[in-house]
């Protein structure tokens, strides 16, 4: 299985939530991680940020769940943002067309900014 | 003397059709790569046709006790990845209907995202193809763009 967690982090933004993402998203792991972000979405979050800038791989089915989450968050009246995709997880989220629907910015701030 | 840009690397991987066996397999086409010169940003990339392939044929065309056979050809010119399933799944879309991906057939569907855009849009070329035993033969090449000082 590869190595890959996701934490969350309280905000200083209202209704919203950083979820750090570290190592490696794939088959291995994708469904057991994916549980944990809809609890938190479930609870009611508005925002979500996503920190990707230790995640080192991403495959289809995650990009998949980060539409989904996008979807809910915007049912939620909210926004996704992401921040620190090294060049390889730009491009594959490039390919897929999900750079026209999640806004992707440089660091944190730039990322409060976005919200 | 041969020089390193006349090498030509032909690996053939057989594999039980589990997941967890996918990660080193893209970490093996990465270096592959890397060793034959092609940049870094299409090394990555190759990781991703790789691991998308292999997730197709386990998901789709494997059972358990399946085996995934997968290729790697590299030379000066371009990487061919080729990978077969044994068409044991229990959603078996034909050759010719994935080959259809292009008119949007599988456009929303789990395997559409991985094949009609990961490997169609980081590839030259893809083609695929019904194996007479049953299954899925999926051929991909991309071409080296960056040649180096001395080919």
């Amino acid at each position: 299985m590869s190595d890959s967690i996701i934490t969350f982090i309280d905000s200083d933004l209202p209704d919203t939530k950083i979820a750090k993402f570290v190592g490696q998203l794939d088959e291995t792991n994708i469904e057991d991680e994916a549980k944990r972000v809809y609890a938190e979405l479930e609870g009611g979050l508005k925002n979500m940020v996503f920190d990707f800038t230790e995640l080192s791989y991403l495959n289809s089915k995650s990009i998949g769940y980060i539409a989904d989450w996008q979807g809910k968050v915007t049912e939620n009246n909210g926004k996704l943002v992401i921040f620190g995709a090294a060049e390889n997880i730009f491009d594959i989220l490039d390919v897929v067309g999900l750079t026209k629907l999640i806004e992707i910015v440089d660091d944190l701030e730039g990322a409060k900014g976005a919200l | 003397m041969i020089s390193s840009y006349d090498r030509r690397m032909h690996y053939k991987v057989t594999f039980p059709a589990d997941y967890k066996n996918i990660p080193p397999l893209r970490e093996m086409v990465y270096r592959i790569a890397i060793l034959d010169e092609f940049d870094k940003k299409d090394a990555e990339h190759l990781k991703s046709v790789v691991d998308e392939l292999c997730n197709n044929a386990i998901e789709w065309g494997s059972q358990p006790t399946s085996e995934v056979i997968l290729e790697v050809y590299s030379d000066d010119k371009h990487m061919k990845i080729t990978c077969r399933d044994q068409g044991h799944g229990n959603k078996l879309p034909s050759g010719e209907v994935l080959n259809k991906l292009d008119e949007e057939v599988q456009e929303s569907a789990a395997r559409g995202r991985g094949l009609r855009m990961i490997v169609r849009g980081f590839m030259d070329e893809i083609t695929i193809n019904d194996r007479k035993d049953g299954g899925l033969k999926i051929q991909t090449t991309l071409n080296k763009k960056h040649q180096t000082p001395n080919s």
